[in-house]
């Protein structure tokens, strides 16, 4: 018998998301980081270096099962064989990244087991590109980011095999338990959620279209652009109001794509919030530590940006103090009891197959102030997630040296060129410059 | 109350809330330079608001009243 490791209640959502996903796609719910690099790695001594971190996190060789009470958990298991991770590499010439990039993201990992994966591209001059694919199942953002650190940590060796085995080990409860409680939480959210149910929710998903490969836009701030947009974030929106600007930001963006195509309706968006705080302990690395807030926005009030934004952080602030997100978790930890592909139908029936009009997630500053990786530089990270069907298009913001980048990713059957177009001209103009435009000027 | 004993709890709190050890906040530590987020600020502003009665929504604070624990202590009492 191996090790038990308990799923929390989100854990059991990206359990769905990976259900639908695959019904569409086949890749999955799987997102990858990319570290830009200014030198070529060693392969050979990438790889060894590989093999032996990933011999201490058994939890990599796991799989899902069920406890005989119902509740899913990871089943780490006792073997003799060590987990390892695989690293492809490339040499792509002359080649444009974007693309090459664009495949990696696109492309399943190799079969059902294999939860991270690693991809080396090199080009033809000093510029390589790191490439760690992980799967939802297993890593959050956040999380990935931790994971990666600690192997640059090991290959620098600050950290040794037997501390990452003894402290990188998740220790779960099994959360079954103050049902009282947990039913009291669901009456909470469902109070809050129900309007987002009725409302007609403008999206690009469309019936069943939703399908296709991911294509992302990438827009990187420089130093000095990253800094003009949080002088302009925290004086339109307030002290350390990054979420709530940054939300605004894109929810114009995207509200120039919806009446470019005449798609009509109230703007729902689910956000992703870690719980963890500003560090993730290595003990909280593997799975999901993350909840959801859910912001709406009428039509109307994308005519005046400053609304939007008053609106956004009233919304912040009511879901904060009825305690959303923990209200979120603790019903979620009950749902675990239902087979995914139940709860799947049931997420489905609820929000009528659209749980959004996007997706929002900030994973906010990373881990590598060194910048360096193997001897190499670190130009950029940069995260490149697969999409969850339900929103068909999200965007995420991460930070590294202080530097702002903005990701997009969305189905290709979605959007035509000239809505990508758009939506880029936008997100770029917005981030860069006219924050204070109305959207009519 | 005193401006020290608001401070006081102000870090306590700040210390939950990024899941920190409340000795190593100093009281003139800049939030933004200690990891807070939106989330987590606007947490102390309900902590704020259940804790001393001070909604800070409605109060014509400035950057600078908000930046530090100390800052942000001074601000408070001068609200109460």
């Amino acid at each position: 018998m191996g090790q038990r490791i308990f799923l929390s209640g989100l854990d059991w959502i990206i359990h769905a998301l990976e259900s639908a996903t695959r019904r569409t796609c086949p890749t999955g719910n799987h997102s990858q980081i990319v570290l830009q690099l200014d030198g070529r790695l060693d392969h050979a001594a990438l790889a060894e270096a590989l093999n032996r971190f990933s011999s201490a996190f058994p939890v990599l060789g796991g799989r899902l099962a069920r406890r005989w009470t119902l509740e899913p958990y990871w089943k780490v298991p006792r073997r003799s064989q060590p987990p390892t991770i695989r690293l492809e590499v490339s040499d792509i010439g002359g080649e444009e990244f974007w693309p090459v990039l664009e495949r990696c993201a696109n492309a399943p990992f190799l079969h059902d087991r294999e939860y991270v994966m690693f991809q080396l591209f090199q080009g033809a001059g000093d510029t390589s590109f790191l490439v760690m694919k992980f799967d939802h199942r297993l890593l959050d953002a956040r999380g990935a980011e931790q994971l990666l650190h600690l192997f640059n940590r090991y290959v620098a060796g600050e950290i040794s095999l037997d501390e990452l085995q003894t402290s990188c080990m998740p220790i779960r409860p099994s959360l079954l338990t103050h049902w009282k409680e947990r039913f009291l939480s669901g009456r909470s959210l469902l109070r809050a959620t129900r309007p987002l149910a009725d409302c007609d929710i403008a999206g690009v998903v469309d019936g069943n279209s939703c399908g296709g490969d991911s294509s992302f836009i990438h827009l990187a701030l420089d130093a000095e652009e990253s800094k003009r947009f949080m002088d302009r974030a925290y004086r339109e929106a307030g002290f350390l109001m990054f979420l709530p600007y940054a939300l605004h930001l894109v929810t114009r963006a995207f509200d120039t794509v919806c009446r470019h195509s005449g798609r009509q309706g109230e703007y729902v968006i689910p956000c992703t919030v870690d719980l963890r705080g500003p560090d993730v302990p290595p003990d909280k690395m593997f799975f999901n530590y993350c909840s959801m807030l859910f912001f709406r926005i009428g039509p109307d009030e994308m005519n005046d940006p400053s609304s939007v934004i008053a609106s956004l952080k009233t919304q912040l602030y009511n879901q904060r103090k009825e305690g959303l997100p923990e209200h979120f978790e603790n019903v979620m930890a009950l749902m675990r009891i239902m087979p995914v592909r139940a709860f799947d139908w049931m997420m489905c029936k609820h929000m009528r197959h659209c749980f959004g009009s996007f997706s929002f997630a900030s994973v906010g500053a990373g881990f590598f102030e060194e910048g360096q990786f193997m001897g190499a530089g670190i130009v950029n990270i940069f995260h490149m997630p697969q999409v969850p069907p339900q929103t068909g298009l999200g965007f995420v913001f991460n930070q590294f040296q202080g530097r702002i980048n903005v990701g997009v990713s969305f189905r290709e059957n979605l959007l035509d060129s000239d809505a990508r177009t758009k939506l880029s001209e936008q997100l770029k103009e917005l981030c860069l410059a006219g924050a204070q435009k109305s959207r009519d000027a | 109350m005193t401006e020290e004993t608001i401070r006081e709890k102000l870090v306590g709190r700040l210390a939950m809330l990024l899941k920190m050890d409340k000795d190593t906040i100093r009281p003139d530590a800049r939030l933004e330079e200690l990891g807070m987020d939106s989330m987590r600020f606007v947490d102390l502003f309900i902590f704020i608001e259940n804790e001393f009665g001070v909604e800070l929504i409605s109060t014509d604070m400035q950057r600078a009243d908000l930046e530090t624990p100390q800052a942000l202590a001074a601000s408070i009492a001068r609200n109460l």
